[in-house]
């Protein structure tokens, strides 16, 4: 077992290793100069040579790469290009933000997608089974740009129940159930995707576990309709939840990202879209790398959590 | 009954090809999905002829004009535009971005999956885990360091497509080709002495194209919902440009002050073509792949 969660420690280094250069490279790759914005048509050829040498841009591009990668570790990511200013002070609170989205949505999507998947999955063919399919369908297929539109345009606007976007009240305390109050409508339409992945299979988990011979022996022994569902039904679809939610981790990013600049929250989405308008390369890669590592690092914790829930595995096998 | 045991006793080739169409036929959401792209299809191909108004020309007199108003059956937007014009035109993009990018994501995934299915185990072994790596990868990255590099439009649309694709397409086709490997007419060729290469071309990827074709007819719906939400965000299709993504941003900003046809009425388009393509994949299915 520990050589195992050992063994998924030591592919991490490749993979970070691999994700660093491409990120890297969207700055050499591009074909807008990165210091163009920073530059000025008065500057002497001199002045420019002296901003490039600063930037480091003089150097071969191993070294550039290493010059970057000691930036990113020790002097907060660089500077800024559009704000001058250094770019963990920009990435990071809204990192912090952006997670915070995140794991709302996750919580929301995993909630409402076993909700739903159990409730038609043990209601198999009858009609509420299959209203929840349709219902399914149509949001898988709804623009989720779109989905949080209506969202807000409901919640806020229509019915007036939460407020139409932002993290706090400008005029309230700031404190956690204001918080709350704006994360609602957000999460919830950041995880449509995920959620209704979720919902199909543990739906497919359910019906097969269900229908499965034990069960049927449980049936036929009279044991309660409860019992069978909560002990060993809900027990054989928990590693299909675990493994789909970790599946569905990108889908809870993307949707995060989308939603972030409906609802107006201050993350990290936000600010990546505002640092490619503006060729802001610093902030760019800062933010992706961010975003990547959070991405292997929440995968890496979904296999382990499999593996402990594997009792093959629990078991002292190899 | 009988007519079951009639079809048995004359189950000739002919008679299956022509139930496969009558299966196609009979299989009424597919029927209908096929109906839908054709008239979607169409109107995108003929907008020019049938928009009633330029789909870029505002008309400042007439701002916001509610849906059935004189001249402007569904309204016109916050810059006086048709946007019905807009709507027959919108489609444009976004039909012919996801349909390249899934055929050239099919190529793409068909030919890796092949090479996972036959290559050694630990090659398939190191590709197939950079696959799963991909498949639950936020593809929202890929547009963002995209749009970073390239500048944002219809390129950066393909691309992210491709890579959010191709995954899946390599694992569907490493699944089937792995089964296909171990049946008895693959090995029948080896043993006339066929090469590897050939084997793939000749007799394994028959096999798989209906299954390969059937998932990528889904797989343009699923992206046709994605890409305009990516050009929503501004990261895709530029205005001017009519653009059923962009209609939505256009529209989001008129939707709190009551107007929310502008951004309904290309959601609504989005959705049926969307679903029109998973009815189809579906019927599809049916028919080839019973």
């Amino acid at each position: 077992m520990a050589r195992r969660i050992l063994w998924r420690l030591a592919n991490l280094v490749p993979l970070l290793f691999g994700i660093s250069l491409l990120v890297f490279f969207i700055s050499k790759a591009g074909p807008a100069d990165p210091v163009k914005n920073v530059l000025s048509e008065k500057m002497s050829p001199e002045q420019i040579e002296q901003i490039r040498q600063a930037y480091g841009l003089d150097q071969p591009a191993w070294k550039q790469y290493l010059l970057w990668l000691r930036d990113m570790f020790t002097n907060g990511g660089g500077i800024s290009l559009s704000v001058r200013s250094p770019v963990s002070g920009i990435v990071f609170p809204a990192f912090l933000n952006t997670l915070i989205l995140g794991a709302a949505t996750t919580v929301v999507a995993v909630a409402l997608g076993v909700l739903i998947g159990f409730v038609s999955g043990i209601r198999h063919g009858r009609l509420i089974d299959r209203a929840a399919m349709l219902l399914v369908q149509v949001g898988s297929n709804l623009p989720i740009y779109w989905f949080g539109l209506i969202v807000i345009w409901l919640t806020a606007v229509q019915w007036n129940w939460l407020p139409p976007g932002g993290m706090h009240d400008l005029r309230g305390d700031g404190g956690f159930g204001d918080l709350l109050l704006h994360l609602i409508a957000p999460a919830f339409a950041a995880s449509l995707v995920s959620m209704l992945i979720i919902a199909r299979f543990v739906r497919a988990a359910v019906i097969e576990s269900a229908g499965s011979d034990y069960i049927r022996t449980y049936r036929s022994q009279g044991f309660g309709r409860a019992a069978i569902l909560g002990k060993h039904i809900g027990r054989n679809i928990l590693p299909p939840i675990v493994n789909t939610t970790g599946l569905t981790i990108g889908s809870v990013i993307t949707g995060v990202v989308f939603v972030e600049t409906i609802f107006s929250w201050p993350g990290l989405g936000s600010v990546l879209l505002n640092a490619i308008a503006g060729s802001d390369y610093p902030v760019i890669q800062s933010g992706i790398l961010l975003v990547a590592t959070t991405f292997v690092v929440v995968n890496l914790i979904t296999d382990v959590l499999l593996d402990l829930l594997n009792p093959r595995l629990r078991h002292g096998g190899a | 009954m009988t007519t079951t045991t009639a079809e048995v006793r004359t189950g000739a080739p002919p008679r299956l090809r022509r139930s496969a169409a009558a299966r196609f036929v009979r299989n009424r959401e597919a029927l209908l999905g096929l109906v839908v792209l054709i008239v979607v299809i169409g109107i995108s191909v003929l907008a020019p002829w049938l928009a009633p108004y330029d789909p870029n020309a505002g008309d400042p007199e007439n701002v916001l004009a509610p849906v059935g108003s004189a001249g402007h059956l569904l309204g016109t937007d916050d810059q006086g535009r048709d946007v019905l014009s807009r709507l027959l035109h919108g489609g444009r993009g976004a039909l012919v971005v996801s349909i390249v990018s899934v055929a050239v994501a099919l190529l793409i995934g068909t030919v890796l999956g092949l090479y996972g299915a036959f290559a050694g185990r630990r090659t398939s072994g190191v590709l197939m885990r950079i696959i799963d790596l991909m498949f639950a990868f936020p593809v929202i990255l890929v547009a963002l360091s995209l749009a970073a590099v390239i500048h944002p439009g219809p390129w950066v649309l393909i691309g992210t497509v491709v890579f959010g694709a191709v995954p899946y397409v390599t694992r569907i086709v490493f699944a089937e080709a792995r089964i296909e490997r171990e049946k008895d007419y693959v090995e029948a060729a080896r043993s006339l002495g066929a090469s590897e290469a050939t084997i793939l071309r000749t007799e394994v990827l028959p096999n798989l194209l209906s299954s390969v074709v059937i998932y990528g007819t889904s797989l343009v719906g699923v992206n046709i919902v994605f890409t305009a939400s990516l050009s929503a965000l501004g990261l895709g299709i530029q205005p001017p440009s009519p653009d059923w993504g962009r209609m939505i941003s256009e529209g989001a900003k008129v939707l709190v002050t009551g107007n929310p046809g502008v951004a309904t009425f290309p959601a609504i388009a989005i959705l049926l073509v969307a679903l029109a393509f998973n009815w189809l994949g579906d019927g599809l299915r049916d028919v080839l792949n019973p």
